[in-house]
């Protein structure tokens, strides 16, 4: 596979801290950038492309699904998913009527690498 | 210091309490079919004093739900909300025709089953996650004088959760209350350790 891009944006150091090391574990060489909050990810996402994008639901200020549409508007091609804490149905319904995958915290490495693999070629 | 948390752990008991959060007010959400915003749980360690202000003010005008979780990690759990807040949290769950004549025998059993579910979903997480066995009896209320005697004992050892959940309907805080032993707090200390050795 390979080298990918991965943005995990995240105000949980404890998520970020463990998307990163699944996927360095499996994925060394793979360039795994964190995010804090949902503006930081914005300005991340204005200077680069990712390949994979885990984005949290409630951080400070602005919700995953908020920025979710400037997200895709920067990268039209990337992989983008709702890592969070917050599995009330409608949160699951809005991420299904974005197109955007819903993974359930706690995480897993399980989830993780199945959501990384998903668009192996 | 053997069983001192550090702001690592606090940071990742916050993301596990939110989780558990998480949870109840996805079963909550189904109950009334409607939305439930959640705000980032606040996560901090408190003495028994100040817990205990909180609590009796709180009790003066409300009450407090109380559980007790046995296991490794084991203490007693509170559910420290107002009155007023009470009140607005069963009137959300349960219908409007509720809560308007105070705290009855109805309002009294939801009050239970929302500390049961909250409780349970933020203790239950703690206990999935970091890997140790846990039971939680039935909740229950609690009365001053038997406060007053938990609180007196000066080993014990506080985590305080705030949180605020709202609807259309309304808006509710609160905070969950986690009172344990020395012993059973370094060995959550412990599990968070080895939690984080493995993933972080």
């Amino acid at each position: 596979m390979a080298v990918q891009a991965v943005l995990v944006v995240d105000d949980s150091l404890l998520t970020r801290t463990m998307v990163t090391k699944i996927i360095n574990g499996h994925y060394p060489e793979w360039d795994v950038v964190q995010a804090d909050s949902a503006e930081t990810a914005l300005a991340i996402a204005r200077q680069r492309v990712f390949d994979f994008v885990t984005l949290d639901y409630t951080m400070p200020g602005q919700t995953g699904l908020d920025i979710y549409p400037n997200l895709r508007a920067l990268m039209p091609s990337s992989k983008i998913a709702l890592l969070t804490a917050n599995v009330q149905a409608h949160i699951q319904s809005e991420s299904e009527d974005q197109d955007i995958e819903f993974i359930a915290k706690p995480i897993t490495e399980e989830k993780i690498l199945q959501f990384v693999a998903s668009v192996e070629v | 210091m053997q069983g001192k948390l550090t702001p690592t752990h606090l940071d990742a008991m916050t993301e596990l309490f939110n989780i558990g959060i998480g949870r109840a007010a996805s079963r909550m959400s189904g109950v009334i079919e409607s939305p439930f915003d959640l705000s980032i749980p606040r996560l901090e360690l408190q003495s028994v004093f100040e817990l205990r202000r909180r609590m009796l003010v709180a009790q003066t005008s409300g009450e407090i739900l109380s559980q007790q979780f046995l296991g490794d990690c084991g203490g007693d759990a509170y559910l420290i909300i107002n009155r007023t807040s009470s009140l607005e949290l069963i009137r959300i769950l349960l219908g409007d025709g509720f809560g308007t004549l105070g705290m009855g025998d109805i309002e009294r059993e939801a009050l239970k089953e929302i500390t049961n579910q909250l409780l349970n979903a933020c203790l239950g997480t703690l206990a999935e996650v970091l890997e140790f066995e846990q039971q939680g009896c039935l909740p229950r209320l609690v009365h001053s004088k038997e406060l007053e005697e938990r609180f007196r004992q000066s080993n014990v050892q506080v985590l305080l959760v705030s949180m605020v959940f709202a609807t259309d309907r309304g808006r509710v805080e609160g905070q969950v209350a986690y009172v344990m032993s020395a012993v059973s707090m370094e060995r959550l200390v412990g599990k968070l350790n080895q939690f984080l050795r493995k993933y972080a």
